[in-house]
């Protein structure tokens, strides 16, 4: 397969884009859209005031959103045998009973419904000619010959019970299938749906993301002071500190991080934020063998020699060369990562139930909880907030990195 | 002594410093110094065990516990326990230690020898195919495919394949629902788990990124042009110079991939050694210290094992470590 | 594009082409070489760094490693064309905007290794320009001896390797052959890992030997020992040489014929008598520079060549040009020179040349 190398400047727009995706400028805008939106959740978290229980909403409502419940709330409709008997039974019906229908239906309805709203439900057969029932429906509903059903739910029927509607469908010869399903009524619109303690999915996604942003400062803060303070040291005086770093790099890494984790939750009662100090301290031989690296290949060049010549004292040698001058893309990239880190240890101990206990809200509690829900095919339960955590550690991840991209660009 | 020494098969190469039987290596310098280079490794090895040890014995006396002991007592039991591996005090099952954790270890190396398998075997050649066509363009968008998806944590990933194999299947892919399962079934059951482990935490994406870094290093050594001036087969040195670099990651990853088997066996549901430890540590009541400390010592000490092979391969393959040099 | 050798010559390089893609231009590392070497004859090929002639010899042995690489040209190699296929898998267009060029990297790569792959090693030999580096670290000279020959003549042969090992030592000039099998290159100064080399690449009994600044990073001393054993070797074994260096003096030992290079073109070749001389008066004024600068240790800048450069590259260093006439002095800055012959083998590219002829 040939490939064309050029050296006309490609003036097109096309060029212009791919060169900002090569400068970083995408995952950059990217990350701290994310960050932006992280942000704004945890001020609204902070702002909402009382629990997110309502005793009038409805429970376990699939998304109400069309596209969300197409893709997240599927459960199996199994067309079964439907007969109409017009006379009490005879032969024809025997035979009626035992040849299987042309008719089947093809069309999926919407599982849900808002007081006050109109729902819409076009039946289709695969055949022609057929002929529409609508056999059991709620109060107000009624479907005309081509095949709509037209509902308007009323106040006192949007209590988050369920109304059975069983549809059937008819062909030439007085056979059919009839589809039987559940439409799950509520007040207000939940565009995510609601979860089996009846709080809206969406509300309870922005109240979990209080958890995504505070914890992780704590465990990166410590991380990066930890690892500058001891990489800084070991790598300018190499001789004395070098020992232990190297010793306590070398336990990090033989222990199982997420264990100690563990301990250190059951430890401190479930309180988050030791457990984020305990995080920072397992972090933070990484950060210091990159901190040391940087400054030894510093020292390679002779540059301390000349500060030092200079009169600069040490300690300003290390903050403006070392650490602010060179250090800076691994300081960033290690900040977003320790961030990032953060919020899946936290997602991870809450699923646990070694994290944030219930009843307050945090994403690893709603995976437990809609874990258990998978199997009756209720799948946004589990679907949202495991999507809410990818996209925070995804927007940490891009920002790190853009930055990154960034200074190598201007020169670390 | 003037025997000319034998020629160097690749398996010797890899493990033996290839003049194996020269007069060079009873030269009582650089045997001396390559012993030492050892013995300081195992010594550090052995602190690194001791002070896990340390560490684990203090946190758990530690863990908040209706007994009456007190701290420094329950620091000095689990110290006992860990370091004369005497678990007959257990206080909880009725099983021997032992069978226990042999049968649940089974199900955890299960897992985690699976993933690594996964891990290798879709790692390795990614970065190799990297390295020798950088500007492939599906190489690259299966590396930029990896990047993405390694960012992950283990329990979103864990439960987005189970949503996706739910679908398909339509029963979520417990372990409980082996018997009931077809061979596709069966298949999903037994390797969501373990590509669930590969990829999560970036086992995969780490693999192929550091064979990518260390063969295009290795490719762009001057030695490499020569002995390709000379027709001399390079596959054989590059594989020789990856085998310490790849060592050295599995050896970070481990601890990561053992944490991470933990989540693995909670959210599908397969009863492993760590999800065994997590129970332990949560149940209300008397808490199994002998048998979380004898797991511990498990997991640590794979760990230095792994830690200590992969140092002694890099001090190995690289002759300038034991030999002096000689002044020109 | 012709089906037939030029000449009878050993090795025959014509119009070779190797542009690297980078920063928005082409760096045209090799643009447009010809020269021969006759069998038994020493060629040299000289120039600063940059001025592509390493890179010359790379793309001669298929050892490249950027995008695009090779683009153009022929190598005849006794009678056989090693870039006969070239023009399938590349095409150049050079349109007014700039270049295009069109290649399959992956499947020219596999075609130039198929068809070098028995000339490398046994026919044309190249030694390197850092010796201790060129050397696995892990290997002992031994090793790297049965290495080549194994790969030659199969593992048998390198098992019963030693006396002829020894005996190679000792025509390369080593004092204890015994030890220095058995050392690793960290154990070897410069001067020894480099007659390692020269005696890896003679293993195989090559045709021609191109040694790429093989004494540069060495002391005065041992470059003179070192070039007094390739001498030695090259008459010998009749081999033919290309010598490529910075250093002009040391081409006045070895060489024959000379080749000038400058940023990737040929600016002048001839025999050693006549492009080394003392006048400035003859020849290409860049020749003159290179002289100079061997009898002193002044470092020039390195060279750069703007992009879509049509005229002379030499230009904006050129000193001879301030005393052209101006109509010359036009077509050196915007002509490519023309090549000039001012002798039956002695060529220049130079305008200030071909007006006096």
């Amino acid at each position: 397969m040939k490939q064309t190398f050029t050296d006309i400047p490609a003036a097109s727009w096309r060029q212009r884009l791919r060169d900002w995706r090569a400068q970083g400028f995408f995952s950059l805008g990217t990350g701290c859209l994310i960050v932006l939106l992280l942000l704004l959740g945890n001020i609204a978290s902070c702002t909402a005031n009382g629990p997110l229980n309502r005793t009038d909403t409805a429970y376990l409502q699939p998304p109400h959103w069309l596209l969300f419940q197409r893709l997240l709330y599927q459960p199996p409709l199994p067309n079964t045998p439907y007969y109409q008997r017009i006379l009490p039974f005879q032969e024809e019906d025997v035979e009626r009973e035992t040849t299987p229908a042309t008719c089947a239906i093809s069309s999926r309805p919407r599982f849900t419904a808002v007081a006050g709203q109109a729902y819409r439900y076009r039946v289709t057969a695969d055949c022609e000619g057929a002929v529409y029932r609508l056999l059991t429906a709620p109060a107000g509903m009624e479907m005309s010959e081509a095949g709509f059903i037209r509902w308007t739910p009323m106040q006192a029927q949007a209590s988050g019970r369920g109304h059975e509607v069983v549809v059937a469908v008819l062909d030439q010869a007085g056979r059919g299938t009839q589809q039987a399903y559940t439409i799950i009524t509520s007040e207000r619109v939940h565009p995510l749906g609601t979860d089996a303690a009846g709080r809206d999915m969406l509300a309870a996604v922005i109240l979990g993301s209080r958890w995504t942003i505070w914890p992780g400062l704590v465990a990166a803060s410590i991380s990066l002071l930890l690892g500058v303070g001891f990489g800084g040291l070991a790598g300018y005086y190499e001789r004395r500190a070098n020992a232990f770093l190297s010793y306590s790099a070398t336990l990090s890494d033989s222990l199982p991080a997420l264990l100690l984790i563990f301990l250190a939750a059951v430890i401190f009662h479930y309180n988050l934020y030791p457990v984020m100090v305990v995080l920072g301290v397992v972090l933070f031989p990484a950060v210091a063998r990159g901190v040391k690296a940087r400054v030894l290949s510093l020292k390679a060049r002779q540059f301390i020699e000349a500060s030092r010549e200079l009169g600069l004292r040490d300690t300003q040698i290390l903050w403006h060369d070392i650490v602010w001058h060179n250090a800076r893309t691994v300081l960033v990239t290690r900040l977003f990562y320790a961030l990032a880190l953060a919020v899946a240890v936290e997602v991870t101990l809450s699923y646990l139930r070694l994290g944030i206990q219930p009843p307050t809200v945090s994403w690893g509690n709603l995976i437990l909880e809609g874990r258990a829900r998978i199997e009756n095919h209720q799948y946004w339960l589990a679907f949202c907030p495991a999507f809410a955590t990818i996209i925070a550690i995804a927007g940490y991840y891009l920002l790190g990195s853009g930055l990154a991209r960034r200074f190598r660009v201007h020169g670390t | 002594m003037n025997a000319f020494p034998p020629f160097p098969s690749f398996l010797t190469l890899s493990f033996l410093p290839p003049s194996a039987t020269s007069q060079r290596l009873t030269h009582p310098t650089c045997n001396a110094r390559m012993t030492k280079g050892f013995v300081y490794r195992l010594g550090l090895a052995l602190l690194v065990f001791i002070g896990a040890g340390v560490l684990v014995s203090v946190a758990l006396a530690l863990v908040p516990e209706a007994s009456s002991a007190s701290f420094l007592e329950r620091t000095a039991d689990n110290l006992r326990i860990f370091f004369t591996f005497d678990y007959a005090g257990r206080r909880t099952e009725n099983f021997p230690l032992m069978a226990v954790l042999l049968n649940r270890s089974l199900i955890s190396f299960t897992l985690i020898g699976g993933a690594l398998v996964v891990a290798l075997g879709l790692g390795i050649p990614t970065g190799l195919c990297a390295a020798l066509r950088p500007n492939n363009r599906l190489v690259q968008g299966w590396l930029a495919f990896l990047h993405t998806f390694s960012a992950m944590p283990i329990l979103v990933l864990g439960i987005l394949l189970i949503l996706a194999a739910t679908r398909l299947l339509g029963l979520p892919p417990y372990r409980s629902f082996l018997e009931t399962a077809g061979p596709g079934g069966v298949l999903l059951i037994y390797l969501l788990p373990i590509c669930t482990l590969a990829v999560g935490d970036s086992l995969l994406a780490d693999i192929a990124r550091t064979l990518r870094l260390e063969a295009t290093r290795i490719l762009d050594q001057p030695y490499i042009r020569a002995a390709r001036a000379r027709h001399v087969n390079v596959r054989y040195h590059l594989v020789r110079g990856l085998i310490p670099p790849t060592l050295a990651t599995l050896a970070g990853k481990l601890s990561y991939l053992i944490g991470g088997s933990v989540v693995v066996e909670y959210v599908f549901g397969w009863q492993g050694l760590a999800y065994q430890v997590l129970d332990s540590l949560t149940t209300d009541g008397l808490k199994d210290y002998p048998f979380i400390l004898a797991a511990t010592t498990l997991f640590v000490g794979l760990s230095v094992l792994l830690h200590l092979t992969s140092e002694l391969v890099s001090l190995a393959s690289d002759p300038r470590l034991r030999t002096p040099p000689v002044p020109a | 594009m012709s089906s037939s050798p030029p000449s009878n010559a050993l090795l025959a390089v014509r119009d070779l082409r190797t542009y690297y893609r980078a920063d928005g231009g082409f760096v045209r590392a090799v643009d447009g070489v010809s020269f021969e070497v006759q069998p038994g004859q020493s060629v040299g090929i000289a120039g600063e760094s940059g001025s592509g002639k390493t890179q010359t010899a790379l793309s001669i042995l298929g050892l490249l490693d950027g995008v695009p690489g090779l683009v153009g040209g022929e190598v005849w190699w006794e009678d056989q064309n090693l870039l006969a296929d070239l023009p399938a898998y590349c095409t150049r267009q050079e349109t007014p905007d700039g270049l295009i060029v069109r290649k399959d990297v992956g499947g020219w790569r596999a075609r130039l290794q198929r068809r070098l792959d028995p000339i490398r090693g046994e026919q044309i030999a190249m030694v390197f320009q850092e010796p201790k580096t060129s050397l696995f670290p892990y290997l002992t000279v031994a090793d790297h001896l049965r290495e080549t020959i194994a790969a030659r003549s199969g593992k048998a042969a390198a098992r019963t390797y030693e006396p002829q090992a020894l005996d190679l030592l000792q025509q390369l000039r080593f004092d204890d052959p015994q030890r220095t099998l058995q050392s690793y290159p960290h154990q070897l100064s410069g001067g020894e890992s480099q007659r390692v080399m020269l005696g890896l690449a003679l293993l195989g009994d090559p045709r021609l030997l191109i040694a790429d600044e093989p004494t540069t990073l060495l002391d005065t001393i041992t470059q003179r020992r070192i070039l007094d054993l390739l001498g030695t070797l090259v008459t010998d074994r009749n081999l033919a040489l290309l010598l490529i260096t910075h250093n002009l003096a040391l081409l006045r030992l070895l060489v024959q014929h000379i080749v000038i290079l400058y940023a990737g073109q040929i600016v002048e070749q001839g025999p050693t008598d006549r492009v080394i001389r003392p006048a400035s008066n003859d020849g290409h004024p860049y020749t003159h520079d290179l002289i100079q600068a061997s009898r002193t240790t002044r470092t020039g800048p390195l060279v750069t060549v703007p992009k879509n450069s049509c005229g002379c590259r030499y230009y904006h260093r050129c000193l001879l040009k301030d005393t052209l006439p101006d109509r010359i002095r036009k077509r050196c800055l915007y002509e490519k020179p023309p090549v000039v012959h001012l002798d039956e083998n002695h060529t220049v590219a130079c305008w200030a040349r071909e007006s006096e002829a």
